[in-house]
Order: structure tokens, then C-alpha cells, then sequence
């Protein structure tokens, strides 16, 4: 009996513990999406061609229109995943969880009509459920880098 | 070792080895490594080592080689039946994806870019070569039976593939059942053309493979 009563204990217990983690990790991220008057080749290009003048690299380029293209879905859409490796090093030393969402995503795509935009999470909005000072300073120089990138490119 | 024996032997290693590429993709979807990797440690000197037995082969019955050589060839040109079926289906909506285009960019590990020219290349190079090799194992193990066998042949390839792993990265279900009727209808039928076009372009009877008495005393004499 004592037995069943410190084991139905310990399961509530968990069932608690494990609530209130998954209420810790809840966020909202904010979408940041600017039009643009050009093409999405020349956005896209823009952008490669800016991401440095931003402090930032491009880490990796997700052809996403090229890939959908192989189950016969037209579209145009590429992910970047951009960042610089030594704010990386800032962000990661003071949570390796980070990495979820480092390097950031910046995300061109053409709507069905031919409007090209430029898309990203802010990065604040993202890093935020940390609750790190300094992360969040980082996240904030992040939110300017980002959004002069996507702002540059789109122009 | 008996010229019998010796045609055995390099019966069974040309079956091994031919069976090797149409086995990286599934292997590859298995976690058994990319098949970019697979390709550079397993097909590519699967490939050439193909080339040598057949060259070895001919040269101990001249029978076994042409019989390597007729499969590959009717198998490689067996394959454009199979796409006759498969690339309408496929641009009609019929199959979830183009699976050459995958074979290609997972070829050249470029998956995130999306396919290319020369992607598209590795991947059609891949997927006759595939045909190739399944034309060699057939006529391989059909050698002295009628050509038709190449139709069941065709079917068991078929639904080998429904039953593969491939299907199940494609993200479709177990042989397709998730994208509906149509992929297994459209696997089946490709198989079947497959099968038809091989038993077409392979003699009525396929030759028995056996070491040519010519040659093996040429040899007894030269040794």
C-alpha cells in the first residue's frame, strides 16, 4: 500500500516536473517579412552578395524551390542559413540548446503571383526564451544585422 | 580447377557483383552510409570489376561473356521501356517524386541545391545502370531457359523495390499505400515493361554458359 501511494507520488511528481519544463520552453517568435520590388534571382543574389557587408556568412543554401522540384512543384524558394561563427561562440557559451536555432534561417520566395520577399524569425523573439542577459544582447545585435541584410537585399 | 568449375566460379562472382548497385540505394536508406559514399566505395569498383570478370570471362567461355554482355545491353535498353511508363506517371502525378532526380542529387550529396545537369546525368547514369545490372543477373541465372522468364523477373524487381526501404524514405508507406493506388500501379507496370522489353531483346532461348572447349584447350596446351 505504501509502496503504491510513493510510486503514484514519484508519477505526479514527474507529470510536474515535466509540465512545467515544457511551459518553460514556450515562445513566440516574431516573423519579420519585407517585400520586395525585384526580381528573385536579383534578391537573391543581393543577398549572398550583402551577407558579409552585414557581419554575417552564408553557412548553408537550401535550394528548396530546385529540391520541391523533383515532385513536380514549380516554385521559387531558398533557405540560407546565415551566421559568423565568433557570435556563434557568444551564443553557445552560454547555452548549447542554442543550436536549434543558430546559424539563423533568412528565407526568399516568390508568391504565386511573383512578388518576392525576404522572411526571417527575429532573432530576439527567438533567443528570448533563454532568458540569458547576454544572449539577449547578442540577439539584439543580431536583430539589426538580420534586418539590414533582408532590408538591403529586398531594396 | 575444372573449366566447369571455373565457369561456376565466375558465374556467381559476376552475379555478386552485379548486384551490387541496384543494392547501394536500398542499402543507403537503411543508414548503412550516404549513398555518395556508397557509391565511391561499393559501385564504382563494382563497375570495373564487372568490366575485368567479363573481359576474364569471355576469355574462358566466350558463351558466359556475350551472355554478360547481351544482359547488360538488353537490360540498359530495357530500362527506356520501364521510363516510357514511369516519367508520365510521374509528370501526370501518378508518383511522388522523380526518382532519378533523387538517385542524382544523393549521388553528387548536393540534396539541399536541388537537382542539376550534372546530377540529372549521375542519377539517369545510375538508374540504367541499375537496368544493366539486373539484365546481367537475369540472363545470368536464366542461362538454357526461355526469355520470358524475364517477365516475372521484371515483376519480382518491382515489387522488390515496393517492398524496399526507398519507398519508405519517400515518405509513401509501405509500398506506397499512403500516396494511393496509383505508385504501386505505376511501380508494377514500369516493372512489366521492363520485364517484356528484356524478354524482346534477349534471344528465344538464352545460351547455356558453359567454358568453351576451344579456348580451355588453348589454354591446357599453352600452360
Amino acid at each position: 500500500m505504501t509502496f503504491t501511494k510513493t510510486t503514484i507520488a514519484a508519477l505526479t511528481a514527474l507529470l510536474l516536473t515535466t509540465s512545467a519544463f515544457a511551459a518553460d520552453n514556450k515562445f513566440e517568435a516574431t516573423r519579420v517579412t519585407v517585400a520586395s520590388n525585384k526580381s528573385f534571382e536579383a534578391v537573391v543574389d543581393a543577398l549572398r552578395g550583402l551577407v558579409a557587408k552585414n557581419g554575417m556568412m552564408v553557412m548553408a543554401e537550401v535550394n528548396q524551390g530546385q529540391m520541391l522540384s523533383m515532385t513536380g512543384l514549380t516554385l521559387k524558394a531558398t533557405l540560407f542559413l546565415v551566421g559568423n561563427p565568433n557570435v556563434g561562440k557568444q551564443i553557445f557559451e552560454q547555452n548549447h540548446a542554442a543550436g536549434l536555432y543558430i546559424p539563423l534561417r533568412v528565407f526568399v520566395y516568390a508568391d504565386p503571383a511573383g512578388k518576392t520577399f525576404v522572411s526571417y524569425d527575429k532573432p530576439s523573439s527567438i533567443l528570448g526564451q533563454f532568458k540569458n542577459d547576454k544572449m539577449k544582447m547578442v540577439a539584439e545585435m543580431l536583430d539589426k544585422n538580420i534586418g539590414g541584410l533582408a532590408t538591403m537585399a529586398a531594396q | 580447377m575444372g573449366h566447369d568449375s571455373r565457369t561456376v566460379l565466375l558465374r556467381g562472382m559476376l552475379l555478386a557483383i552485379a548486384s551490387v548497385a541496384p543494392n547501394v540505394f536500398p542499402m543507403s536508406q537503411m543508414g548503412y552510409g550516404s549513398l555518395n559514399e556508397l557509391a565511391t566505395i561499393a559501385v564504382l569498383p563494382a563497375v570495373v570489376a564487372l568490366v575485368g570478370l567479363t573481359a576474364t570471362a569471355t576469355r574462358v567461355s566466350p558463351a558466359l561473356g556475350s551472355l554478360v554482355l547481351r544482359g547488360a545491353i538488353a537490360g540498359a535498353l530495357a530500362t527506356l521501356a520501364l521510363e516510357a511508363v514511369r516519367y508520365p506517371a510521374f509528370r501526370l502525378g501518378l508518383m511522388p517524386g522523380n526518382l532519378p532526380q533523387l538517385m542524382g542529387v544523393l549521388l553528387l550529396d548536393r540534396f539541399a541545391l536541388g537537382p542539376s545537369t550534372g546530377s540529372n546525368i549521375a542519377g539517369f547514369a545510375y538508374h540504367f545502370w541499375n537496368g544493366a545490372s539486373f539484365g546481367i543477373v537475369f540472363a545470368l541465372l536464366a542461362a538454357g531457359r526461355s526469355r520470358w522468364w524475364a517477365v516475372p523477373f521484371g515483376l519480382a524487381v518491382g515489387l522488390g523495390f515496393l517492398a524496399s526501404p526507398v519507398v519508405l524514405a519517400l515518405g509513401v508507406g509501405p509500398f506506397g499505400r499512403d500516396f494511393g493506388w496509383s505508385f504501386a500501379a505505376t511501380v508494377t507496370t514500369a516493372h512489366l515493361a521492363f520485364g517484356v522489353a528484356l524478354a524482346l531483346l534477349l534471344p528465344a532461348r538464352l545460351p547455356a554458359a558453359r567454358s568453351d572447349p576451344r579456348t580451355s584447350a588453348a589454354r591446357v596446351v599453352s600452360a
